[in-house]
């Protein structure tokens, strides 16, 4: 048990109209890995942010290894030794990572650049972390976790002893959580303090020695994560009891409502699937796997090289995703704000768009038919804004979501016979809202619909889905029914090259249909 | 940190129930962001009042509207354009090409006005065509292809005309258009004014006029959405070519020639007027409304500067000047993303 590393207490901060902190305590020890949860609105980024040093705190003070800590800037804060890793990155991605480490405060040896000093710095945190990468590698050839890791090295070699991870898993492959994990908990072993913030409460429980859970701007729980359950960490973070949700049966479907044969496109191969009227079925891989580029196929926005698709019994071609929308096909695709949502735009704009033409007469669009299309919408999923003309830029991740969710609602009129296609639906969604998300999937399906879900959070496959494929390098590599694999079968079929071929034993009886 | 950035940061992080209640400071904060342009516009007319009491005379004013007609006439085909994402700075070519079009066919050719004014638009319907098809089909940026284009435009006059500005006797019919008046008001201020008002109507109220603001707010999730994005960007680039032709048909008719430089100036001054119409009434996107606010300001400034008497060169300073400032306006406040 290490000693008080870090101490905020009687923290305030009010915004105009908002009290974003009322009165926070907040304690982290040296070496130990403490996670801060709450959902959106919480308050967790404005108290990042106030340790940071980018806002101060109208009340309460803070202290940093007993002195008090009071920054004006993050460069201030850097200084004193905090930091964050953004999720952002601020890397240059043309020079290497030695280069890159050392940026702004280079080595130098009679005016010139001393790259060798630089490497070698380099290098020695490179082992001291155990990462799989040399120093002189340009930073635009890593991967997003890699990159991440760049720039907590960047951090440290700045000696900081507090170091804050924002949302760092939000774009990682779960192999690239791992790594992190990781070096996280080698740097703890190293008695530095990391405060740890996330969306995915697994990665949560599973890293954290302490947890502090907010809610409306108050700590409503600091202290062991395993003293408490899953469950009772959600409710303290909704602050109320979550609706059961009844457990789903599993589903047959009885023929096909879409289905490929081998199907080939840019990014996949080779790839036979169906998904039944009423059933959920999921796509479980690492980043480029080529979920994306076959689901974004199977809306018509790419072009399929080969193969076959089967919609309702019939072969049909996408040219566009025009033509899959009007054959009911539609797609909620990943990074929502760049492709789900026109964010210039209000909400009412985004919900009606692809369903316009059902609210105009000769061309002209009938402001309050839509209007009253867009409240209803809005009530339906409880989309919390105070207006249908609130713009969507400014809505949260959850909110965003359901913007994209309801446009489709009330593009088809009836679910029965649609085909959903869902990447990423819930990510970067907070636990309430996240739990909504599901409800409304499941809904879905027992209204007729036809889900296909590519989700990186394993735990939501297998929660929502009657079967899983798992691709790997743009092959379906496996299957499993519903309540037969667990994170690690997944995680296994996921990321390991060995073992069976495509379309093994468990999936003979999918492979024949269609 | 100043309190507007504290409330724009507080608008996205907060809870939305709790973040989206209106108070006071951000009311007023958004309504002087969103009308500040309009602002500016009465204190220009003020200022030109102050020392010049003729300017605010109804006679003046009249005046302007004349004067601005045209520049109306390319902007309100402008801002449909960059509504929808795509520039075109061949628009002041294309019209002078019009001009020239029309003078030569009913001077030279001796053809009648309709047929002279049917050719000339039909010039800003194959520009804006060609435009289109590199655009939408070749892949080529726009803000490339009408700089390369509207060099072809200024080809064609020249071969055409040789340079040469046209004289001669137009019909009264086709004079009528740019010298005459229905009532108390020029021909031009009302075609451009009917213009107008169909353009408002066509964006703000039509399914297609939506799908144009879609597609320019994000032109992947439009397509998501299932629209033909690719046809809405040709409509844009289409409607600026044909409505430079107009203009260039409606200048020619006020000048009683055709000169073959006369409509260039245009692109400067549409996309001065498109930017600045960017700032106010929808920030961030290209409006009809923002736009006349756009070519108001830039008419009276021409004309105050005039009546004032101000040196010549002073015009296009301050006109170079305008575009870069509301160009840097709308950058700076991250409405709008060049490149």
């Amino acid at each position: 048990m290490g000693l008080t590393l870090f101490e905020a207490r009687g923290v305030y901060k009010r915004f105009p109209g908002v009290l974003a902190l009322a009165g926070v305590d907040f304690r982290v020890r040296a070496g130990e890995v403490h996670g801060l949860i709450g959902m959106n609105g919480a308050g967790k980024s404005t108290l990042v942010k106030i340790i940071s040093g980018a806002y101060a705190p109208d009340k309460g003070e803070m202290t940093f290894e007993g002195r008090r800590y009071a920054p004006h800037t993050p460069a201030d804060a850097i200084r004193t030794g905090v930091a964050v890793v953004y999720q952002e990155r601020t890397l240059v991605p043309f020079l290497t990572v030695a280069q890159n480490l050392v940026l702004g405060r280079e080595h130098t040896r009679f005016g010139l650049l001393d790259e060798a000093a630089a490497t070698r710095q380099t290098q020695s945190l490179i082992e001291q972390l155990d990462l799989p990468f040399r120093p002189s590698i340009p930073v635009r050839r890593l991967g997003e976790g890699e990159r991440q890791l760049v720039d907590l090295m960047r951090v440290l070699s700045h000696r900081a002893r507090l170091i804050i991870l924002d949302e760092p898993t939000a774009a990682l492959t779960p192999e690239e959580t791992e790594r992190l994990f990781n070096v996280v908990q080698r740097l703890r072993d190293q008695g530095i303090g990391i405060i740890f913030t996330s969306h995915r409460l697994d990665e949560v429980l599973a890293i954290c020695d302490r947890l502090t859970i907010l809610r409306d701007g108050q700590v409503v729980y600091t202290g062991s994560p395993s003293a408490r359950s899953r469950r009772e960490i959600i409710d303290l973070m909704l602050g109320r009891e979550l609706t059961e949700r009844d457990v789903r049966q599993q589903h047959t479907a009885v023929a096909p409502a879409l289905s490929v044969q081998h199907f080939s496109g840019e990014g996949f191969y080779d790839v036979c699937l169906a998904v039944g009227k009423g059933e959920i079925v999921g796509l479980a891989g690492l980043v480029g796997s080529g979920c994306t580029a076959l689901l974004e196929t199977l809306a018509g926005a790419r072009r399929p090289r080969q193969g076959t698709m089967i919609l309702a019994g019939r072969s049909v071609l996408f040219r566009s995703p025009r033509a899959a929308i009007k054959q009911r096909v539609v797609l909620l695709p990943e990074k929502r704000s760049e492709k789900g949502l026109i964010e210039r735009l209000t909400i009412r704009d985004n919900l009606v768009l692809p369903s316009l033409q059902t609210f105009c007469s000769f061309g002209f669009v009938r402001r309050s038919r839509e209007q009253q299309a867009a409240t209803g919408m809005m009530r339906q999923l409880r989309i919390t804004a105070p207006h249908t003309e609130f713009s969507v830029r400014n809505l949260s991740g959850g909110n965003k979501q359901k913007v994209v969710f309801g446009k489709w609602l009330l593009a088809l009129h009836a679910t029965d016979g649609a085909v959903f296609l869902l990447d990423e639906p819930t990510e970067g969604v907070d636990v309430g809202a996240k739990v909504e998300m599901w409800t409304m999937i499941q809904d879905l399906a027992t209204r007729g619909a036809a889900i296909l879900i590519a989700s990186s959070d394993l735990d939501e496959l297998l929660q929502l889905c009657d079967r899983i494929y798992v691709l790997r390098r743009g092959r379906i590599v496996n299957q499993f029914q519903r309540g037969a694999a667990t994170q690690a079968d997944l995680l296994h079929a996921m990321a390991l090259e060995s073992d069976v071929e495509p379309q093994s034993t468990k999936t003979g009886a999918m492979g024949a249909e269609g | 940190m100043s309190d507007e950035q504290a409330m724009s940061r507080v608008q996205t992080e907060a809870q939305p129930e709790r973040g989206h209640k209106a108070f006071s400071g951000d009311v007023l904060f958004d309504f002087l962001s969103t009308y500040g342009t309009v602002f500016a516009l009465f204190i220009v007319v003020a200022i030109f009042t102050a020392i010049s009491p003729r300017f605010i005379s109804s006679d003046n004013i009249i005046n302007i509207l004349h004067e601005i007609a045209t520049l109306t006439i390319v902007s309100i085909g402008l801002t449909i354009c960059v509504a929808v994402g795509e520039f075109d700075l061949s628009v002041g070519t294309v019209a002078s090409l019009a001009g020239i079009v029309v003078s030569g066919l009913i001077v030279r050719q001796e053809r009648s006005a309709l047929v002279a004014i049917l050719a000339a638009l039909g010039c800003g319907l194959a520009f804006g065509l060609l435009n289109s098809v590199i655009v939408c089909v070749l892949r080529i940026p726009s803000l490339i292809t009408t700089l390369g284009t509207s060099a072809i435009a200024v080809g064609a006059n020249f071969a055409y005309a040789k340079g040469d500005s046209i004289y001669g006797r137009f019909p009264s019919t086709f004079k009528f258009i740019g010298q005459g008046e229905i009532g108390p008001i020029p021909t031009a201020v009302v075609i451009a004014a009917v213009l107008t008002a169909l353009a408002y109507v066509f964006l703000n109220q039509t399914r297609w006029g939506r799908y144009v603001v879609a597609t320019g707010g994000n032109p992947q999730a439009a397509r998501l959405m299932g629209i033909n994005t690719l046809m809405f960007r040709a409509i844009g680039l289409t409607a600026a070519g044909l409505c430079a032709a107009l203009a260039g048909v409606v200048l020619t008719s006020y000048l009683g020639t055709g000169q073959p430089t006369g409509g260039d100036v245009y692109t400067l001054d549409a996309l001065a007027a498109v930017f600045v119409g960017m700032t106010t009434v929808r920030p961030g996107q290209a409006n009809i409304a923002g736009t006349i606010v756009g070519v108001l300001i830039l008419g009276v400034i021409a004309n105050g500067l005039n009546l004032v008497g101000a040196p010549f060169y002073l015009q296009q300073i301050v006109r170079g000047s305008i575009l870069i400032a509301s160009v840097s306006l709308a950058v700076i406040r991250e409405e709008i993303r060049l490149f």
